[in-house]
């Protein structure tokens, strides 16, 4: 049997990274398989949770003997059920979210994002969880559903090697449109830069949370949005809408980081009213970092 | 302080270039994409025209150079400084005729003509010229040379001075406004220094009189072209005052003069000095001058036409020459020569039907019709016959005893004695009521007009109508008669019939149609004879207001009958006391011996071409004449199909105008032709700097002799150091500009790494 093709967006160096850190949901999830999150639903495992007294139709298999005896009465055990869970990361392949910076050595962030997407995903996979992928602009684009396996985890990466970055964005509708389509609560992993409307972005976060999905907004900007360290008279040109703007940009500096800022506090602050997790992503960071430190985070909150 | 080329100031504008870089396009606008464009243009749109200079160093050192290089190509010049500047100088020696005028020599000396101090002077201003200077010379004579074109120093145009020694022209040649012209184009586009166009002249108005266009145009293109660069002078050479009386135009009154006749010489005379002169003039025929003088006292300005009369007795083809008899400082114009050609008398001869039958024959009577009334009779006997009235008609000056005569000898005989006669001498033969002639003499009559001479034949009172028309008159075109017409009855016309003016178109007529030539309108005939049949080949000539004949012409051989119908006595109408009636008469003997175009003038005005008649007879086979000169070589005109030659521009002379003569050939037939000298030259009304201005529109200056001694400009060019600053500037620039490129790439790294 002939072995897979490489995936691209597969680095060992990022896997090395995340091997040991599980992603957990932090909410219950729905699944079809067992795995090691909890379910809503009571199950078969070996985390015991409570007892309660025996109704027609338990299984006898749940009294537990021992209580019968002392109490004489019929309690059943129950039992935490651990579920699979449905890992699904939203990818923004939006015309912005293909900038290219200078610097050869850095990634774009439609790049970064598939890292992003790849590992997530992987380590879904690995702990039996099912990845999926919905990629999106200001339409839903791609749409690769959760699933289990190896085979599946192949598609999706494979597909992320595909990817353009086109076309506008506008997250408040595209995300309520997504979340139709995914009836199984899970992870939602949203990565985008977020140049949307504000009241749109936060409107499309609300919804997800609302849904009762567990939400985990990786906001990607590039060091150059973050830095903006351009001196010399330049035409900016829009990667989404085309348009330009020829400027100073020495003297915009201040005005254009303090209305990022505000841009990254808003994003930050709806996510946090939502519910959501927030993680400001600097593409100049590295990728593994990255996601280590959002992972280590998300143990200890689980905590 | 000026600039040779001020227009390049305008290349300051040019500083604006850079400054339009720099805040502009300083580094070529980069397109750069963006993602979090939004968050640029959001609410403040930073304007890149903003006056926010990048480098001003740099910009400051490029503005710097191109000051610079606008002020040094604008070459500034210092006039302060006396160092004489170069300088590019183009004399320009008017050599018309009237240069030819003696004035004292202002230098010191005696006389000297004004064509004489202009070359004097022009060596001296040449001599000023040296290098990098340039100099040229320029003549306006007959024709405007460049005896040297503009080359550095000046040694070519003196040494072109001193080969060719002037003359003075007879005329103003192509004009003094095209050597200047000429001048101008020598300097043209030689805005590195100033140019100088000195002419020496005597500032007459006239020289300046013809302008071509072409040569305003030149001119001024030249002055827009080198602005203040071009200076324009007039040297005056003659001053203000120059006493002259000139002989401005000669003519023979009437043109050629016949033998016996007096040749009036009409001589206009002005007086253009500032003083009132006494011109004594005097006439010269051939070369036997009038010792009488004819002294006419003139005020300034003043012209006169003295018509000085000298009796003509022979046949002579010469000249008349009018002479002032006191020199004045132009000699040229004091004597003026015209062609003299006295031609021969015409000779007519009347024979006189009334002589010897003192009784006047009515036409009816001899028809034996009606006879006259007794009382007609007494009339008619007492009447002056046709033939008198027409003898005082031809040359009323000689039957009176004037001294004016018309060139016309006539001769009255009776009909019996013209077999006394030589009828060759005569041009004309009159019949006046003839009716019987001997038949040798009919022959002989026959002879003289076939040989081509004429007959006029008039019918008055006492003709025999049937021995006339026996005698002259034929129906047959195999053996035709002398007359024109059958000669019928006498008609009484009442009311009395004149003429049909609108007949009038025989070249003998012609003229009168003009009432100021002569008024036939009032002219009646109360007798007149039918004419009930004209002979073949005859022709009315015209008619009268009722449409009857009134003269009938027949040519006849080589030569030509007219009969008139009516006769010239007083009872017969009013011709004879008509004031038309001598011109008529005249003008008939003129159209009988080929005279009726006027005579050539034959006088020119040098330099000047002009167009001649030469329809005589003589050159009538000829397709090419030469006009010859007393000295030089003859010139070769060609003959027109309109019988004119056009004569070239020449100097003034007397020419003879003949048929190309072939070696041994025995000299033929030859016209005098007189070239006089440009009668405007002796006009020395002078021109001032307005109005030489106006008429070259360019500024013009004219300043007096002495004042050519500061001709020379001064100054100093400020080039080198604006050259040596832009040198020194533009490294500095450079440098700059290669420092702060290699920060900017310094730059560009660090927000690369970062």
């Amino acid at each position: 049997m002939p072995s897979p093709p490489p995936i691209k967006f597969l680095d060992a160096k990022i896997l090395r990274s995340i091997a040991n850190i599980e992603l957990k949901a932090r909410l219950l999830v729905e699944g079809m398989y067992a795995s090691r999150h909890r379910s809503p639903d009571y199950g078969y495992s070996v985390e015991f949770v409570d007892h309660r007294e025996y109704t027609r139709g338990d299984e006898l298999r749940t009294i537990d003997w021992k209580m019968l005896a002392r109490t004489e009465r019929y309690y059943v055990k129950r039992f935490e059920m651990e579920s699979n869970m449905n890992v699904v990361s939203l990818l923004d392949v939006s015309g912005s979210m293909g900038y290219a910076p200078e610097d050869k050595n850095r990634l774009s962030k439609l790049e970064y994002g598939c890292y992003l997407v790849a590992a997530m995903s992987h380590l879904a996979a690995h702990q039996q969880d099912s990845p999926g992928l919905v990629t999106f602009d200001q339409e839903m684009r791609d749409f690769i559903p959760p699933k289990q396996g190896k085979r599946h985890l192949f598609t999706l990466l494979s597909r992320l090697e595909g990817l353009t970055a086109t076309g506008a964005s506008d997250l408040g509708p595209t995300l309520k449109k997504i979340v139709q389509r995914l009836t199984r609560r899970g992870v939602i992993v949203l990565i985008s830069d977020c140049h949307s409307d504000h009241e749109s972005v936060i409107d499309g976060i609300r919804h997800l949370v609302a849904r009762r999905h567990e939400v985990i907004v990786f906001h990607l900007l590039d060091a150059d949005e973050v830095r903006f360290p351009f001196q010399s008279l330049t035409s900016f040109r829009d990667l989404e809408t085309g348009g330009q703007l020829m400027t100073d940009p020495l003297r915009l500096r201040q005005s254009y980081l303090e209305r990022l800022e505000a841009f990254r506090e808003t994003v930050r602050s709806s996510c946090a009213s939502a519910g959501a997790d927030y993680r400001f992503i600097d593409t100049a960071e590295p990728i593994e970092t990255v996601l280590r430190d959002y992972l280590l985070f998300r143990r200890q909150k689980a905590r | 302080m000026s600039f040779l080329f001020p227009a390049m100031l305008a290349g300051l504008a040019a500083l604006s270039i850079p400054i339009a870089l720099h805040l502009i396009a300083r580094h070529k606008f980069p397109i750069r994409d963006f993602p979090s464009l939004r968050l640029l243009a959001r609410d403040e749109r930073t304007n890149v025209f903003a006056p926010k200079l990048v480098d001003p160093w740099q910009l400051l050192l490029r503005l710097l150079v191109l000051l610079l290089l606008a002020l040094a190509m604008t070459r500034l010049f210092l006039p302060w400084f006396n160092s004489p500047a170069p300088h590019n100088r183009v004399i320009v020696i008017d050599a018309s005729a009237s240069m030819r005028q003696i004035i004292k020599n202002p230098v010191g000396g005696g006389p000297i003509s004004l064509l004489d101090l202009a070359t004097q002077e022009a060596r001296r201003l040449l001599a000023e010229v040296n290098p990098p200077s340039q100099s040229a010379l320029i003549i306006a004579g007959a024709e405007t040379r460049t005896l040297a074109g503009l080359q550095p120093g000046h040694s070519a145009a003196l040494a072109a001075l001193e080969s060719a020694p002037l003359q003075a022209a007879d005329g103003s040649g192509e004009g003094l406004l095209h050597a200047v012209s000429a001048a101008a184009d020598l300097v043209r586009g030689r805005r590195e220094v100033a140019s100088q166009i000195v002419v020496l002249s005597d500032l007459r108005a006239g020289s300046l009189a013809e302008r071509n266009q072409k040569d305003l145009d030149r001119l001024t293109r030249v002055r827009a072209d080198l602005g203040n660069r071009l200076n324009l002078l007039f040297v005056d050479l003659a001053g203000p005052s120059t006493e002259n009386v000139a002989i401005t135009a000669t003519r023979v009154r009437g043109g050629n003069v016949k033998v016996g006749d007096d040749a009036h010489i009409e001589t206009r005379i002005r007086n253009n000095g500032p003083k009132e002169a006494k011109a004594r003039l005097q006439l010269a025929i051939g070369n036997q001058a009038d010792p009488a003088l004819t002294e006419i006292p003139l005020e300034p300005g003043a012209e006169a036409v003295v018509d000085l009369t000298t009796p003509i007795n022979r046949s002579v083809r010469t000249l008349a020459e009018a002479r002032l008899k006191d020199p004045d400082s132009v000699a040229f114009d004091n004597t003026s020569a015209v062609p003299l050609n006295v031609a021969e008398s015409r000779r007519v001869l009347i024979l006189n039907g009334h002589t010897g039958q003192p009784e006047a024959t009515s036409s009816l009577a001899g028809l034996g019709q009606a006879e006259a009334s007794p009382l007609e009779e007494t009339e008619a006997s007492n009447a002056v016959d046709g033939a008198t009235i027409l003898r005082y008609a031809l040359n009323p000056g000689r039957e009176l005893g004037r001294a004016s005569g018309t060139g016309i000898e006539a001769t009255v005989i009776a009909p019996e004695a013209i077999a006394n006669q030589t009828l060759s001498k005569f041009e004309v033969i009159v019949l006046s009521d003839v009716t019987q002639l001997p038949a040798q003499a009919m022959e002989d009559l026959e002879t003289f007009v076939r040989e081509g001479r004429s007959l006029l034949i008039l019918c008055s009172e006492g003709l025999n109508v049937l021995q006339f028309n026996r005698l002259f008159f034929s129906a047959d075109p195999q053996h035709p008669g002398l007359s024109p017409a059958q000669v019928g009855n006498d008609l009484d016309l009442n009311p009395a019939i004149s003429l049909d003016l609108n007949s009038l178109n025989h070249p003998w007529l012609v003229p009168f149609r003009d009432p100021l030539q002569g008024d036939l309108s009032a002219i009646q005939f109360t007798k007149i004879r039918d004419l009930p049949a004209l002979a073949p080949g005859a022709s009315v000539i015209f008619t009268s207001a009722d449409n009857r004949p009134l003269a009938i012409e027949m040519p006849f051989g080589h030569g030509k009958v007219i009969l008139l119908a009516f006769g010239l006595e007083m009872n017969r109408g009013n011709l004879a006391r008509s004031r038309g009636f001598p011109a008529l008469m005249w003008r008939l003997v003129d159209y009988f011996t080929g005279q009726l175009r006027p005579p050539s003038p034959d006088t020119l005005t040098a330099l000047k071409p002009a167009v001649l008649d030469v329809s005589e007879p003589a050159f009538a086979f000829a397709t090419e004449l030469e006009l010859t000169p007393k000295e030089g070589p003859a010139i070769r005109l060609v003959i027109s199909p309109e019988q004119t030659v056009l004569v070239p521009p020449l100097a003034a002379g007397i020419y003879q105008l003949h048929k190309p003569r072939t070696p041994g050939t025995t000299a033929g037939y030859s016209r005098n032709v007189s070239i006089q000298i440009d009668p405007s030259e002796s006009d020395f009304t002078r021109f001032n700097e307005t109005e030489a201005s106006q008429w070259l529109r360019v500024p013009v200056r004219i300043i007096p002799l002495p004042e050519t001694a500061r001709l020379v400009p001064t100054g100093m060019e400020f080039w080198k150091p604006f050259v040596w600053l832009l040198f020194l500037v533009y490294l500095a620039e450079a440098v700059t500009g290669y420092v702060l490129s290699a920060r900017r790439e310094k730059n560009r790294l660090t927000e690369g790494a970062t």
